[in-house]
């Protein structure tokens, strides 16, 4: 079975999840207690030294982009599911600045008809991703500056490469099989209850069998609403995309990919200790959202523990 | 202020990283058993105070750092209220302070009333009273003795805004040790409330 790749998602998501590209949730006026994120879970508030935790996602592959970005049904017979389990922990090094480690597991199962192949389920550890989040100024520090962070990071190929995938349907690959480099810009400011976030991300990847991907640039938007009782919402809009990868100075046909995604996600603060985070992504399968993708739809569930 | 391009944003980043004094908050400016500087805050009445003179004014005054929409600093009211009832008798005043860029007078009245308090949101025009004594967050909360000399600094308690029965209570532990005539247990603890926005 031919189909996009959806370690595209992934290699991203490390790094979204540790570097805390994310929405401080509890940002009833500035930031009380600068918030837990209510979108991307493993960044510190503003008083936590150190917190784990434990991501989980489920996600049903409904359809994909093709090279034109024309949104395609999945071809009958055809399903995937993917789920990952990430552990984290992020450790505050500076009065400002923090560290973080995230570590995935991922599962792959993929079905086709019998006659093809089959349904097969395969997985693994995935790409461990390690980062570094500098806030310059917090969110709400100031009426007329907005939050200013600078973030870095590098993802490990701890997992198995497409290439490298020895089962059927490639349902272990796990990783992109390259390192990658991580560097964003993150602002954000809030305003009374409300809390706005931009964010852009760019990763460098080295070779990988032959061919080296472009650099994928990630635009995140996101709002965040906190109510009376600390819990928030929040909704966020990102889009990736990256050219055509080159092999030996060529421009390989057809390699160029983007997509868009768009997560709804609640938190709810359990203790001053304690936080947990549900969440939907869709990446909405219409046409021109995105191209050489799947397109697909899950669900999250974060727990957190941290210190003060 | 509006950032209109990308060469401004990366131009502000460099200044912030140049000086974290001036982006970020303020370092503490003083220690524990130095004086507080005096420091002119403007209150419900006509006439400013002079954040020194109000210390001379009791045997211990209680500056508690305010912002009108902390959800940590609500959380602690009940408490501080039991505080201020506590230690009211035994000659130890309690004000609020509000050092955010958008402090004004009337709101601040106007909020003291609303929450009940028996002590005035004094209002701290250009945050130079925290930046004196270190505040960075809502509810962080100095002693200062009749002598204008800062003896405690830091949280009212150990909490944040899930109140537990066993938070250890910093500023009543402080006030006790103090008026017993002994250092404070812990003279500096973390305050776990907002930022405030003083720029």
């Amino acid at each position: 079975m031919s189909r996009p790749s959806s370690k595209f998602r992934s290699a991203l998501g490390a790094f979204l999840v540790l570097a805390g590209t994310t929405i401080p949730a509890r940002v009833r006026a500035q930031a009380c207690c600068a918030g837990g994120s209510a979108i991307t879970p493993a960044r510190l508030e503003l008083h936590e030294d150190f917190l784990v935790g434990t991501e989980l996602h489920a996600g049903d592959v409904i359809g994909s982009y093709d090279v034109g970005g024309n949104s395609l049904r999945l071809p009958a017979g055809t399903s995937e599911l993917d789920f990952e389990e990430d552990l984290f922990a992020a450790a505050r090094v500076l009065r400002r600045g923090q560290v973080a480690l995230l570590v995935p597991f991922i599962e792959t199962r993929r079905s086709v008809p019998p006659l093809v192949g089959g349904t097969h389920l395969g997985g693994g550890i995935g790409d461990i991703n390690a980062s570094a989040r500098y806030d310059f100024v917090g969110a709400g520090e100031s009426l007329y500056v907005p939050g200013i962070a600078l973030l870095a990071g590098v993802t490990v190929p701890t997992g198995t490469s497409p290439e490298q995938a020895t089962q059927p349907l490639a349902v272990d690959a796990t990783g992109i099989g390259a390192w990658q480099i991580n560097g964003a810009l993150a602002l954000e400011q809030t305003f009374g209850p409300w809390l706005l976030n931009a964010t852009g991300i760019l990763a460098v990847r080295t070779p990988r069998y032959g061919e080296l991907l472009a650099p994928q640039l990630t635009l995140l938007a996101a709002g965040a609403y906190t109510l009376p009782n600390d819990a928030a919402l929040a909704l966020s809009v990102s889009y990736a995309f990256e050219g055509s990868a080159t092999s030996n100075g060529a421009s390989v046909a057809d390699s160029a990919k983007r997509l868009t995604t768009v997560s709804l996600s609640a938190l709810y603060p359990v203790t001053d200790a304690w936080r947990l985070l549900g969440g939907l992504y869709l990446d909405p399968p219409l046409s021109q959202l995105g191209s050489n993708q799947p397109a697909a739809a899950g669900l999250t569930f974060t727990v957190i523990r941290s210190w003060s | 202020m509006v950032v209109k391009s990308p060469s401004m944003l990366l131009a502000l980043v460099v200044a912030c990283a140049a000086s974290s004094v001036s982006c970020a908050a303020s370092g503490v400016a003083t220690r524990n058993g130095s004086v507080v500087p005096s420091v002119m805050l403007a209150g419900p009445g006509a006439a400013p105070l002079d954040a020194r003179a109000l210390a001379g004014d009791a045997a211990y005054t209680v500056f508690v750092f305010f912002s009108p929409d902390c959800h940590c600093l609500e959380q602690h009211e009940t408490r501080l209220r039991a505080v201020d009832a506590a230690f009211r008798p035994r000659d130890v005043h309690f004000f609020m302070v509000d050092s955010e860029v958008r402090a004004s007078v009337e709101r601040d009245a106007d909020e003291a009333r609303r929450r009940g308090y028996s002590f005035p949101i004094l209002v701290d025009r250009g945050a130079r009273l925290a930046d004196a004594v270190g505040a960075d967050y809502a509810t962080y909360s100095v002693v200062v003795d009749r002598e204008g000399r800062l003896r405690f600094r830091g949280g009212i308690d150990s909490d944040r805004d899930h109140l537990r029965s066993d938070a250890i209570p910093y500023l009543s532990d402080a006030l006790t040790d103090l008026l017993d005539g002994r250092e404070p247990r812990i003279a500096d603890a973390k305050a776990l409330g907002c930022a405030l926005q003083k720029w």
